[in-house]
């Protein structure tokens, strides 16, 4: 098969996964697109050689992490916090919201109201809830994919289960 | 089910058609693109010379460089990656690459106004203590047919930053570069305030801007080089140059027998009227080559709603460039027509002028534009 159908294929295998786990991480639709077109370039250029669909899951996730850390650590991204709309200025500055004041804020949507809920946990227990929740990705699984040991993994999915209790009233 | 909602919930999520065929056809680029670079094997170096940017770039002075350095760099990374993080200004890319400690500073402002269909926006500010970096940009305004903002600008001088808090001292200015896709022009601006910044509000405003920025190479013939000139005695307004005041020769320094203030008075060569020179342009009106001082004379036309200048050099026969030693600049006023001259002085070490060739980098602006820019805005 020609090398650039395998990309493209590789490409279109890839695209929802990368696109759901991105925008589990970061906070906007815009960023969301950001994150999946740097992690696809990023496979363009590298054009690693993948043994497995496994392993292939597993590079995506990982890249992924990677970009949306450039992201965090991004001050400007940091500093865009301060000047960005009204709703999350509330979750930014009121960690406590309530679940009715979040709900309010996207028109009783529900299912948007319960991802802006996981989105105001911190970064660590986000990635660790997307993965096994979407993704169904077993702790060690995880562990590989983002190179931490299944103990941090297990640790972080259990403080994450219990603010998100807190905040969702049940898990 | 925690799990079911959450799936449910994320079923929705899924990118854009039109970004996952943006991303396929940024791949299919990137992978030919890479390919053909592998087959020149040189890449880089083909397009520099081609360009002609390496001749030029020796020529032009600090600020003009490191903004072609933001150009460069900035460009290049764009390249390389066509659609990172396109809704981060693409100016914060280009300063983050090239000096990661201002990036790291850079606070997002985002107010803007309108003036004259032109859009000024304070894009970011960095303070550290009582130093200020504040990166500004110009565009059309939307749905405006006045296509005036399509490359480099200047503010001309015109701008100001006012505190509300203690005193401020503008730096400079420096033109960063032009983004094609958000047709924005990006500038720098360094100030200082006589306190450390705390949370003070503050003002920008803009006058005037100079559209078309071009700059041009071009040889200066030095057949019409006289041994002998008349000179006169001028006031000038304006002097620089590497060599101090006291290593000029005798006939360059500051000339007396004035009525004047013999410090602001120079002799320089007697060669045109200037209502003979152009008031829209340049008029190379002559030189000199006397006492072993190589002299060249440029009108700049009037420039009070321009911006002319020259950077002349000598070439020698081995191609080595030799740049003025000192120059001096004055106006005469013909009418309403105000022209502004330029004398360029090569002190010493020509020992046969026809072993020489003199070109000049000639930079010109396009359009003046007079409005009323004003940002206030808060630094936290």
């Amino acid at each position: 098969m020609h090398k650039e159908n395998q990309l493209e294929e590789v490409i279109l295998r890839n695209s929802d996964r990368v696109y759901k786990f991105a925008y589990s991480l970061v906070k906007t639709r815009m960023d969301a697109d950001d994150i999946y077109q740097e992690v696809f370039m990023r496979y363009v250029k590298a054009k690693p050689a993948f043994a497995s669909s496994e392993h292939e899951k597993a590079w995506f996730i990982k890249v992924t992490v990677n970009c949306c850390k450039n992201y965090w650590k991004s001050p400007w991204m940091r500093c865009r916090d301060v000047f960005d709309e009204a709703k999350v200025h509330l979750l930014k500055t009121s960690p406590d919201a309530s679940h009715e004041a979040v709900k309010a804020m996207w028109d009783d949507e529900e299912d948007k109201c319960l991802i802006e809920m996981v989105k105001q946990l911190p970064e660590k227990y986000r990635v660790v809830i997307h993965l096994f929740y979407y993704e169904e990705m077993s702790i060690e699984e995880i562990a590989e994919a983002t190179g931490m040991k299944a103990s941090t993994i297990r640790t972080r999915l259990t403080r994450a289960r219990r603010k998100l209790r807190e905040r969702l009233g049940g898990l | 089910m925690f799990a079911e909602k959450y799936k449910k919930a994320y079923q929705s999520i899924s990118p854009a058609l039109e970004l996952q065929q943006e991303v396929l056809a940024q791949a299919d680029s990137l992978w030919n693109g890479s390919r053909e670079e592998d087959d020149r094997g040189r890449p880089g170096r083909v397009e520099v010379e081609k360009t002609g940017a390496r001749v030029n770039a020796r020529r032009i002075n600090m600020a003009v460089r490191a903004a072609a350095a933001f150009m460069a760099i900035g460009l290049g990374m764009f390249k390389i990656m066509p659609a990172f993080a396109s809704h981060v200004p693409a100016f914060y890319r280009v300063i983050e690459s090239i000096s990661p400690v201002l990036a790291d500073r850079l606070v997002p402002v985002e107010k803007s106004c309108s003036s004259q269909g032109i859009t000024m926006e304070v894009e970011a500010v960095a303070l550290e203590g009582r130093e200020a970096e504040i990166i500004v940009s110009m565009r059309d305004d939307e749905g405006s047919t006045a296509d005036r903002i399509h490359g480099q600008i200047d503010l001309f001088d015109s701008y100001e930053l006012v505190s509300y808090g203690g005193d401020m001292t503008i730096g400079g200015s420096m033109f960063l570069y032009y983004d094609d896709a958000s047709d924005k022009a990006y500038f720098k601006i360094t100030a200082q305030s006589s306190e450390e910044y705390r949370g003070d509000k503050l003002r920008f405003a803009v006058r005037e801007i100079l559209c078309d920025k071009a700059s041009e190479r071009r040889q200066i013939s030095l057949k019409g080089v006289e041994d002998a000139a008349a000179t006169r005695v001028v006031e000038i307004n304006g002097m620089s140059g590497m060599m101090e005041e006291e290593e000029l020769p005798e006939s360059l320094k500051a000339a007396g027998g004035t009525e004047k203030d013999a410090g602001g008075s120079r002799r320089v060569l007697d060669l045109t009227d200037a209502a003979e020179c152009a008031a829209d342009g340049f008029t190379v009106t002559g030189g000199a080559y006397m006492d072993g001082v190589l002299r060249l004379q440029i009108c700049m036309g009037d420039t009070r709603h321009a911006d002319r200048h020259v950077q002349p050099f000598l070439v020698d026969a081995a191609g080595k460039e030799r740049s003025e030693d000192y120059s001096i600049s004055w106006q005469e006023t013909v009418g309403d027509t105000s022209y502004q001259f330029y004398e360029y002085w090569f002190v010493g070490g020509i020992e046969d002028l026809t072993d020489y060739s003199m070109y000049g980098i000639f930079h010109s602006s396009g359009e003046w534009v007079e409005g009323d820019w004003k940002v206030i805005f808060r630094i936290a």
